[in-house]
């Protein structure tokens, strides 16, 4: 069941109603409830995919209990390994199967081996790279004894499976989501209403830019071969702002969401373009994912505790990591060391990302150097982004190869509407760089917040078309 | 929450309300849209025949074919044009080839981006009454009506009519004919089963004309030798039979199948380039000549 689709705007209305018809007080109903409706919004699906995540669930609750009684660390270590062999191996089997064979029998061809492929029709069940983090970082921090396990087995399957960030996030964790299923959740009206905000500002995203852009991307990247080296420029910045609107859009929905049902889900991306390094970008660009890497890979393996170089180990090691959860295939994997070797001309300066104020603070326009700066990661992010959609390095290389041909034609203008449409989204951005996201329009007159409303409304109903399913939902 | 759900409400009700006024005010413009075809003759049908007759090898003729029309909407196309054009319409040159009937066209109103499409073109000419009871993308309708009829008043709903001829290039690669041939008459390795819907809707054609005194044509545009021998035997077997009921039913058909042409009159192995065009709309304007219409 996608966000953008009939199906779930039955489905929203009639789990809300239920859901505060129950009344605050009986959380136990309310998490029973959630829970049902999370299984029924996954098994849209394929119903198959629940046996996964019950299986994850019931392993994680049982062991995150018996490492909190337990005081031998012998004994909290092995079961800490048993929680990481679970997830992994499920996330490792569905996921990463097939690659894994494919890389070992071309290895082996190398070499002159000719290996017998066996490679299995998998279905890889939606939003596993998800909630197999979300569930690690349950176990992570009982055994760091940052958090005490969950006793209330509805509440901890229902966290599992929350189906506003179930599939595509934000990655949430026991210490901040789980206690919202324990105690008492209130409805607030402001929070209700700005959630409703967010909803439509993540389906503007989504259902105008995104799905606008992905008509051309397709184009482009299937018949680059063609191209001019401008169109294929274009190509790659519609498809950076493709990912962004998808993603980020499904971030805002999910939040907005949350905010409906008395949750609080955190910020998934902070306005990202808007930055004036690199360091900076990746620190509001899938914010979730990027904190979970650094606390649970990053700082275990030292982090920047132990000199620069093994800073820079472990950063490349994280972007690494983060190119190959994205995807089974080599181009992400790529993409995470093309993104990793970036940062370290910045680790070599001392740069971190880290500014007391966002881009521009209490100016209406970006000086020269800001643009400059904004650009530049654009274009730098467009590249990668090459990586991200090609089905294989052949086919990135090729790509990037017709880009320095140089020649041009004028074959761009077929795409001026989704340049348009971007555009019209960093202008917008820009205004409310500063605020939670891009529809926080609480300060301004009612009349003028109504009309801002009615046309954002008629935007998503004017592209309301096909149901493009969320890129994210593949990884 | 009582004020939350009141202003929801109220929100829900302006949207409707803003809705269904749009929809009755482009419920009337469809009714009462004036449709200028002033042509005795009506080139109908897929791109097959879009992209091989031009019109202005044809007397007072006018190409009005889309690309993908399946027998469905051009029944439904023509119904609509012939109550519109106060019976100007004298004779019908429709596209007949082994592709429309196959089962491809089933999925045009059913597969989520085919559908939209399709739905998009049609929504003014085939009431949903009528599509209700095939196998059709009903959330896609519901999307295509509030898009085409819910948001803005919009004077013309015509877009099912299509642009004219559409000259193509020689463009034929040898080599794209299984590319070509699996478009059309297979699913997964295996040959889809013809259309019966669009089979039976080429019967309700041929009588529709035949009541309303048009004489109907039926062309089928040369193939690509390559082309012609790998489209899959049950789908040349029913398609013959389809012809000689045609011929019981005395439809003029001009069969072109096998005409000889040179790679370059062909744009791919189904259809013809501009030059290939010009060779058969001359071949049919003769043969209309011949026979008087």
């Amino acid at each position: 069941m996608l966000f953008n689709s009939f199906d779930f705007a039955i489905f929203l209305p009639l789990v809300f109603s239920l859901y505060w018809l129950l009344g605050a007080k009986r959380i136990a109903a309310q998490n029973l409830l959630l829970l049902v409706a999370s299984y029924i919004f996954y098994g849209t699906w394929d119903w198959r995919f629940l046996i996964l995540i019950l299986v994850s669930s019931v392993a994680d609750f049982a062991i995150g209990k018996f490492m909190h009684e337990s005081s031998s660390e012998n004994y909290r270590k092995k079961l800490l390994w048993l929680s990481l062999f679970l997830n992994l191996g499920l996330l490792g089997f569905f996921k990463y199967f097939n690659f894994f064979i494919d890389t070992f029998a071309n290895t082996f061809s190398f070499f002159g081996v000719a290996m017998d492929e066996t490679r299995l029709n998998i279905l890889l069940p939606v939003g596993i790279s998800f909630y197999t983090f979300q569930t690690l970082s349950y176990t992570i921090d009982i055994y760091r004894r940052k958090i005490n396990a969950c006793n209330d087995p509805v509440a901890f399957f229902a966290y599992v499976s929350f189906f506003p960030q179930l599939v595509a996030g934000p990655i949430e964790r026991a210490k901040n989501l789980l206690p919202q299923f324990i105690k008492e959740r209130t409805f607030n009206y402001e929070k209700a209403v700005d959630g409703v905000r967010q909803i439509i500002w993540g389906l503007f995203k989504k259902v105008v830019i995104a799905d606008n852009c992905s008509k051309a991307v397709n184009i482009i990247f299937t018949n680059y071969q063609y191209e001019d080296s401008l169109t294929l420029c274009l190509g790659a910045f519609l498809f950076l702002f493709q990912v962004y609107c998808d993603f980020s859009g499904y971030s805002d929905i999910a939040i907005g969401l949350g905010r409906l049902f008395g949750f609080h889900l955190r910020k998934n991306f902070d306005f990202p373009f808007f930055s004036r390094d690199l360091p900076e970008f990746w620190k509001k660009w899938h914010i979730s994912l990027t904190s979970w890497f650094v606390d649970y890979i990053y700082i275990p393996l030292g982090g920047g505790r132990n000199g620069l170089n093994s800073k820079i180990r472990n950063v490349l090691i994280i972007f690494l990591v983060s190119g190959f959860w994205h995807g089974a295939n080599w181009t992400f994997i790529f993409w995470g060391a093309f993104c990793g070797l970036a940062q370290v001309p910045y680790l070599l300066l001392g740069r971190n990302g880290r500014y007391d104020s966002y881009i521009a603070h209490g100016r209406y326009f970006p000086n020269f150097t800001e643009i400059l700066q904004i650009l530049g990661i654009i274009a730098f992010m467009s590249v990668s982004m090459i990586l991200f959609r090609s089905p294989n390095i052949t086919v990135a290389w090729s790509y990037l190869n017709g880009i320095f041909r140089f020649d041009f034609s004028s074959s761009i203008f077929a795409h001026y509407n989704s340049v348009l449409l971007i555009a019209g989204l960093l202008v917008w951005e820009w205004m409310f760089r500063s605020k939670e996201h891009g529809l926080e329009v609480s300060h301004l007159k009612a009349r003028i917040r109504w009309g801002i409303y009615a046309i954002f409304v008629w935007l998503i109903l004017f592209n309301f078309g096909i149901n493009q399913e969320y890129i994210y939902f593949q990884f | 929450m009582k004020k939350f759900i009141q202003k929801v409400t109220i929100a829900f009700i302006l949207l409707i309300c803003f809705l269904i006024s749009n929809f009755i005010i482009n419920n009337h413009f469809i009714n009462n849209q004036k449709t200028e075809i002033n042509s005795k003759v009506l080139i109908m049908g897929g791109s097959h025949i879009k992209s091989g007759l031009d019109p202005k090898f044809i007397e007072n003729s006018k190409n009005i074919a889309f690309p993908g029309e399946t027998y469905f909407d051009t029944f439904h196309k023509l119904k609509y044009l012939v109550q519109k054009s106060k019976n100007s319409i004298s004779t019908v040159i429709c596209g007949f080839g082994h592709n429309n009937i196959c089962g491809l066209n089933d999925d045009k109103y059913v597969k989520e981006a085919m559908s939209i499409e399709y739905l998009e073109r049609i929504y003014p000419i085939i009431p949903y009454k009528t599509l209700k009871h095939f196998d059709v993308n009903k959330k896609g309708y519901l999307k295509t009506i509030i898009r085409k009829m819910c948001l803005y008043p919009k004077t013309s709903h015509e877009a099912f009519i299509g642009n004219g001829f559409n000259g193509r290039k020689p463009a034929l690669e040898l080599s794209k004919v299984n590319e070509r041939i699996k478009h059309h008459y297979y699913a997964q390795d295996t040959v889809r089963p013809v259309s019966e819907r669009d089979i039976q809707y080429l019967d309700s054609l041929v009588s529709f004309t035949a009541k309303q005194n048009i004489n109907l044509v039926v062309v089928n545009i040369p193939q690509h030798k390559e082309y012609y021998s790998a489209v899959p035997a049950p789908i040349k077997k029913r398609y013959q039979k389809i012809e000689s009921r045609l011929k019981e039913n005395n439809v003029r058909i001009l069969d072109l199948l096998k005409l000889d042409l040179e790679d370059s009159e062909y744009s791919n192995h189904d259809h013809l380039s501009n030059k290939g065009a010009a060779i058969v709309s001359s071949i049919v304007s003769d043969s209309l000549n011949q026979w008087g219409l």
